[in-house]
């Protein structure tokens, strides 16, 4: 994680440094192939984050005051409550890259205006949206 | 007032919201789902997509603010309710999730096919998620949540008469708010034929939701004597004045009247809500937790309390303006056809 978030803030220096000096983004193949990569080692870092905070604090569920075997619900079930989350969010996460993988093609297509997204910028902004 | 009633209060503050805005935000699934076939539904769909398009996730920022206090303000009745009652709480939660997800995807699908099932998973779930939140309900008012980890019985206490029918008064419910709101969004957009179309739909959810609350004083009396008797005697101002609102509604409803509708139906949702905390005081868990004793500590509620007072501040206007813009039809969502065609 600590590695990683070096590497991405380095990256951003040296397109800092880059577009300070040349008013353009560094001029060499490493630079473009580094921010492909960034993308996806923004989200190892998150994820090593997580493991470290919560694999690292146990086996308190917080930490000197309450451990993690007197805190689990005492339902039983829970294997089944686990099974479900898992395959809900394997079927959304399935399902959000199929989403995006068309919504990229509609838009190669032009089927579809670059703003008919979520969340997406607005081209054609509405006249007293724009007022304010 | 103690400091634990004024935490009390805020926890029945966010959960009026909730009921208000996502109760009504769940009755547009409800719709959505009954509308009928491609053809035929298209227009009403439409419709509930393009006014709850702006707003749909805001309305569930108040069962975040319920479960925060909940967890924060009484977190003996927090372990309790969420250990006895996680099936339906998790029933809730995978339709919550599954809502979003029908939502997002419904115009973004690859395939006519998949646009069609994430119409399908937006308007069951939509109807689902209530309807286990009412279980809830049920089974707290009624004392089936004793205090401890999961020391109520994992089913029946969700699964019985009373539940069940406080879920089918939380469909029926948020179907009535939704009706009602969409007679207003519907003449809002200019389309008369669907305004007529919600306000027979708004006068059938009243009846329902009407005869649901009726047969429920019912059974209350049968299943949960302590807010049956409170709900006749300290709570009753507050009952009648939700059966007044309502029938107000059902009255302008007949007379083909709109004004005025709207803060009725809200007022009719406010009654109810908390009419059930008066007659639940000064219980969190009927008869088992009251609130002083399931309170946090004083530095707490403390805390708790001066970050209502701030979120009060910073995030009321911010949603005001939202429902404001939404209401003047100044905000689009990401779409550019419109319900008329």
């Amino acid at each position: 994680m600590v590695g990683i978030c070096t590497v991405l803030i380095g990256l951003g220096l040296w397109l800092g440094i880059a577009w300070w000096r040349k008013r353009d983004i560094p001029q060499t193949p490493w630079f473009l192939r580094a921010t492909a990569v960034s993308g996806a080692a923004a989200i190892v870092a998150l994820e090593s984050g997580w493991i470290v905070t919560e694999v690292g604090r146990q086996p308190w569920i917080v930490y000197n005051v309450m451990r993690t075997e007197d805190a689990v619900t005492g339902a039983s079930g829970v294997s089944i409550t686990l099974a479900a989350v898992v395959l809900l969010y394997t079927a959304l996460g399935i399902a959000t890259v199929v989403v995006l993988r068309t919504m990229s093609r509609r838009w190669r297509e032009a089927e579809i205006p670059e703003t008919d997204v979520p969340y997406g910028p607005r081209s054609t902004a509405p006249q007293a949206a724009e007022s304010s | 007032l103690s400091k634990a009633d004024a935490a009390a209060a805020v926890l029945w503050v966010g959960a009026t919201l909730y009921a208000v805005f996502g109760g009504a935000d769940f009755g547009a699934g409800f719709w959505a789902l009954l509308a009928g076939g491609r053809n035929r539904g298209e227009q009403p769909r439409a419709l509930i997509a393009w006014a709850i398009g702006p707003v749909w996730e805001a309305n569930h920022v108040w069962l975040i603010f319920v479960l925060v206090v909940l967890w924060t303000a009484f977190s003996t009745a927090f372990e309790s309710i969420m250990s006895t009652l996680f099936i339906p709480l998790s029933l809730a939660a995978f339709g919550i999730v599954l809502r979003g997800a029908g939502f997002a995807f419904h115009k973004l699908a690859p395939k006519v096919r998949g646009r069609r099932l994430s119409e399908y998973l937006f308007a069951v779930s939509s109807v689902l998620t209530p309807f286990f939140m009412g279980t809830v309900v049920g089974a707290i008012a009624s004392g089936r949540v004793s205090v401890g980890n999961a020391t109520g019985d994992l089913v029946t206490s969700w699964l019985n008469p009373l539940s069940l029918l406080v879920g089918a008064l939380f469909v029926a419910t948020g179907a009535y708010l939704s009706a009602v709101f969409l007679i207003n969004d519907a003449r809002r957009f200019g389309d008369f034929a669907l305004e007529r179309y919600f306000a027979v739909r708004a006068l059938a959810a009243a009846l329902v939701a009407g005869a649901v609350a009726f047969a429920g004083v019912f059974v209350l009396r049968d299943d949960a004597r302590y807010v049956y008797d409170r709900l006749t005697s300290e709570a009753l101002p507050l009952v009648i004045l939700s059966g007044a609102c309502g029938l107000a509604v059902v009255a302008l409803l007949v007379r083909g009247a709109r004004r005025g509708t709207r803060a009725l139906a809200v007022g009719a949702v406010v009654g109810v809500v908390w009419g059930w905390g008066v007659a639940q005081f000064p219980y969190l868990l009927p008869e088992q937790l009251t609130i002083s004793d399931g309170a946090a500590p004083s530095a707490t509620l403390t805390a708790l309390l001066v970050v209502f007072g701030a979120a009060v501040a910073l995030v009321l206007p911010a949603l005001a303006l939202l429902y404001t813009l939404s209401q003047r039809s100044i905000l689009l969502e990401s779409e550019t056809e419109s319900p008329g065609g």
